[in-house]
């Protein structure tokens, strides 16, 4: 089997159970990020600090619904607890499970109840490893509950300001995430001072999307024709090599804050990828390459040493786009915030030569959406720029009125679009951008993924009978459905949360 | 090669066993009568009706007549209300008088043979002549009913395939009557099949629908197996051109029951969207599944292959679907060797299924088998064992 599948198959079989509904009106707690890391973790013990409910549903956390963490562990504070302090029953639990499991480490939790009691964890976990000698970490709440939504729309706001930049915003990673929030509890609690491995390099197993194991996998082969290697991802290791990770010579994060602390105590340098869109074709992907030479001050010709795999992939690549000479490929995708991404994914990651790019800003989505308009214009100034980097003929067009829309749908020859719009122009091959999601970080299966595209023209659907398209979508709200109760649950979310403290 | 498909003797089998109560009497050696049932055996643990006449050396090189008259006289004491007698290729070969010996027995009780020897062609020409061989026992019966329609192209072994002729039976009445099918026949179906005034034939069966209009002078009509909502639609309103018949309210309540399938389920399939897949069955459920996938899920298909080409090596669409990242495979339990090799799913749809059972009312065909259809796909995807490791390890 051609390994480059293991993407559409991440996309499927993983994707499948996206918890889409949840997101559209709803945010998780942040013990769901927490275990995104912790249950990585090959040989720990978890312990959620809290009544049994939360480690029953945070099981199936969020961000990997494809596989609940089953060994989580509950300690059950029941109301005496609550009342008197659940300490002891913690400690009681932490120690049997020591006992009886011999994990690398233990980690306790809190939850919203034990942040209320302000538990004593830190003590707890004291204690337990004095008493067994096994590392137990725990997890102090940088914030309540859940990520504060004005601090995601600062990171939103500046993350759009600094598309495609080699600069971060300063807020792209905030308290409250989740998974920032346990790795930086593995940073101070569970690393050690190392002595560094020259060439090593630790990547941050968190977010590099479908096929993040093959993205991984290829990074390490050109890592090491650079004369480098990928010493660990983290967290998806031992507690022991989690431990030993400060022996790297450079982390690769995706969350900044725990590679920031890692700087700051050891010294070690740390690349941080805030977006794809630098990294996307390519170019982008000598880019990545220059950037972790410089991070590591290695003074290193990286063009040239990549030149032998460069040059075959580049000719690869050029075919893929004679595949699609001549026509007219209009972008279309359902969320026009998506567009800067998925222009650069499609031109410079897969050979598309996109010809036009439609934005369609529904006032439905943009009122039930955390965009503001400074924000609005922004996203477009970012389409315009990527509509630029990739050579686009066409001007945007935003908001097309229904006779605007059917000219430009009839004059395309391909459309990179939604299902929904199956609906509006049947007998026009469309190329899902859900596709449009791959961008590995070497030559071959960037290619790979180029021509998987290109030779599959002829297999994309064109009819107008799908089922998706018989299900009543709220207007302008694709893909959520269109009833009274759910349009009731759209309007508290948004004036309980979306609008909260502004006067809506 | 990887034959795609049986035999002749195989195909002729699928037919004669869809006569309910038929009693098949497969004249060759074990293997032959045994390969066809081991087939269809599971979930059908209740219906052997079969034997063969057990031809070894002795009578390949002496003839095996004498151990046809013996199967017939057991037969005779048990009074079955109807046998087939199917050969196999060695009886054929050594060219035993199998007419003669059944003329001679003269059983009390119809007995028809049909040289079923395997080499003659492919499963699918097989089970095509078997059912024009059933043709000329079918019975006029009483008066022209133009309001009702023979269906022909679903067999018994077929999975799903008695719960599918419910679910079309559902979708065609009241406004029409579902008087017989071919070659599920019941005896009651054969004396009335010519009552129908209309012919409803599955694509790739139309040499049937020939004999048949020759036989009755009933008009056909070539329809697609009617998987999804679009599929039954178009199912029903060929059978309305033809008969003049309005289907509208079941029509219109089969797209709306869809509409609130796909709601319930918006999310996944909106995920599915463009996955790959691949088909492979017997054509007239494959070229419908094919355009179920594509049309109403708007699947990407990377392999294809159906019987049409009696000679089709199966190796080919199995290189094609490992060259794919295909997810899905719907077939039958045969292609279970690529779910085996590679991460995807097999969803059986095709004969033969020996692997799987599916027990009361659960068609994929009709309206009523979106539902069942949907939620296999679906649970195919959702319930695979994926990375049970962590989406990092390796």
């Amino acid at each position: 089997m051609d390994p480059f599948y293991e993407y559409e198959r991440d996309r499927v079989f993983m994707g499948l159970h996206n918890a889409a509904v949840n997101h559209q009106q709803g945010v998780n707690g942040k013990v769901s990020g927490n275990l995104e890391a912790f249950a990585q973790i090959r040989d720990a013990v978890l312990i959620l600090h809290g009544p049994k409910g939360c480690a029953y549903h945070y099981r199936y956390y969020a961000r990997r619904r494809w596989l609940p963490a089953y060994a989580l562990e509950s300690d059950d504070l029941t109301e005496a607890e609550v009342v008197a302090g659940g300490e002891e029953k913690l400690l009681a639990l932490t120690l049997r499970l020591i006992r009886e499991r011999k994990p690398g480490c233990a980690v306790l939790i809190p939850t919203v109840a034990s942040d209320v009691m302000q538990c004593d964890l830190p003590g707890v976990a004291r204690t337990a490893a004095q008493l067994t000698g096994c590392p137990v970490l725990a997890v102090r709440s940088e914030v309540f509950s859940h990520i504060d939504k004005t601090v995601m729309r600062r990171s939103r706001r500046e993350g759009l300001k600094s598309w495609g930049s080699a600069e971060p915003s300063r807020n792209t990673d905030s308290k409250g995430c989740g998974f920032s929030e346990a790795m930086l509890t593995l940073a101070e609690q569970l690393m050690e001072p190392r002595e560094t491995e020259p060439g090593t390099v630790n990547v941050e197993g968190y977010s590099w999307g479908y096929g993040g194991r093959l993205l991984l996998r290829g990074m390490d082969g050109m890592l090491r024709e650079m004369g480098l290697r990928l010493r660990a991802c983290l967290p998806a290791c031992t507690a022991r090599e989690i431990a030993e990770a400060p022996a790297a010579q450079l982390n690769v994060a995706r969350r900044v804050r725990w590679a920031a602390a890692l700087q700051k105590r050891y010294g070690i340098p740390y690349l941080h990828v805030h977006g794809f869109a630098r990294y996307v074709g390519l170019e982008g992907i000598l880019r990545f390459y220059r950037d972790v030479a410089e991070k590591l001050e290695l003074h290193a010709d990286v063009d040239r040493i990549f030149e032998a795999r460069m040059r075959p992939a580049r000719e690869r690549f050029e075919a893929c786009s004679r595949a699609y000479e001549g026509k007219r490929v209009l972008l279309l995708p359902r969320s026009f915030s998506a567009i800067p991404n998925q222009l650069v994914q499609a031109v410079k990651g897969a050979g598309i030569p996109v010809t036009d790019v439609v934005a369609r800003i529904s006032p439905e989505a943009l009122r039930q959406s955390d965009l503001d308009g400074e924000m609005v214009e922004d996203i477009l100034a970012n389409i315009r720029r990527a509509m630029e980097l990739c050579g686009v003929p066409g001007e945007l067009v935003v908001d097309p009125d229904k006779a605007q829309l059917r000219e430009l749908t009839e004059g395309a020859d391909l459309m990179i679009a939604n299902p929904e719009t199956q609906l509006l122009c049947p007998g026009k091959p469309i190329l899902s951008d859900d596709l449009l999601f791959v961008a590995p970080l070497d030559p071959e299966n960037m290619c790979r993924n180029a021509e998987y595209l290109a030779s599959g023209l002829n297999k994309l659907p064109t009819g107008n009978r799908l089922l998706l398209n018989r299900v009543r979508y709220a207007p302008g709200l694709y893909p959520q459905t269109d009833n009274e109760g759910d349009a009731l649950a759209r309007e508290l979310w948004r004036k309980l949360w979306q609008n909260r403290g502004e006067g809506t | 090669m990887k034959p795609g498909q049986g035999c002749f003797y195989l195909g002729a089998y699928r037919a004669f066993v869809s006569v309910k109560d038929a009693f098949l009497l497969v004249h060759s050696v074990s293997g032959c009568s045994w390969g066809a049932l081991a087939l269809r055996q599971m979930g059908r643990q209740d219906d052997v009706r079969q034997a063969g006449t057990m031809v070894h050396e002795r009578e390949i090189v002496f003839g095996g007549e004498g151990k046809l008259r013996e199967a017939l006289e057991i037969l005779k004491a048990r009074r079955p209300k109807r046998v087939f007698v199917l050969n196999g290729c060695p009886t054929d070969m050594i060219r035993d008088d199998i007419e003669g010996v059944i003329r001679q027995a003269a059983c009390p009780f119809p007995v028809h043979w049909f040289n079923t020897a395997g080499y003659r062609g492919s499963m699918r020409e097989g089970y095509i002549a078997a059912m024009c061989r059933l043709v000329p026992l079918l019975e006029d019966g009483g008066k022209r009913d133009p309001r009702a329609v023979n269906l022909v192209g679903i067999s018994a072994d077929d999975y799903r395939g008695e719960t599918d002729l419910a679910a079309i039976r559902k979708m065609l009445e009241p406004e029409t009557r579902l008087n017989a099918a071919l070659p599920m026949l019941t005896e009651e179906g054969i004396r009335r099949w010519g009552e129908a005034g209309l012919n409803i034939v599955f694509r790739g069966f139309e040499a049937v629908g020939e004999a048949l209009k020759q036989r009755f002078g009933t008009a056909y009509i070539t329809v697609d197996y009617p998987y999804g909502a679009e599929g039954s639609a178009v199912f029903l309103r060929a059978v309305d051109e033809a008969l003049g018949a309005d289907h509208g309210e079941t029509i219109r309540r089969g797209t709306e029951a869809a509409a609130d399938l796909a709601e319930k389920v918006v999310h996944p399939l909106r995920l599915l969207y463009q996955a790959e897949a691949a088909v492979a069955g017997d054509h007239m459920r494959a070229s419908a599944m094919r355009r179920f996938l594509q049309e109403e899920l708007g699947l990407r298909i990377a392999a294809y292959r159906d019987d049409l080409d009696p000679h089709e090596d199966g190796e080919r669409w199995l290189e094609a679907v490992r060259d794919s990242g295909a997810v899905l495979v719907f077939g039958s339990a045969f292609e279970r060797q690529l779910e085996d090799e590679l991460p995807l799913r097999l969803i059986r749809f095709a004969y033969p299924v020996m692997d799987a059972v599916a027990l009361g009312y659960q068609p994929y065909a009709g309206f009523d088998g979106l539902a069942y259809l949907l939620s296999d796909i679906l649970n195919g995807v959702l319930a695979y064992p994926y990375r049970r490791r962590g989406q990092f390890e390796p």
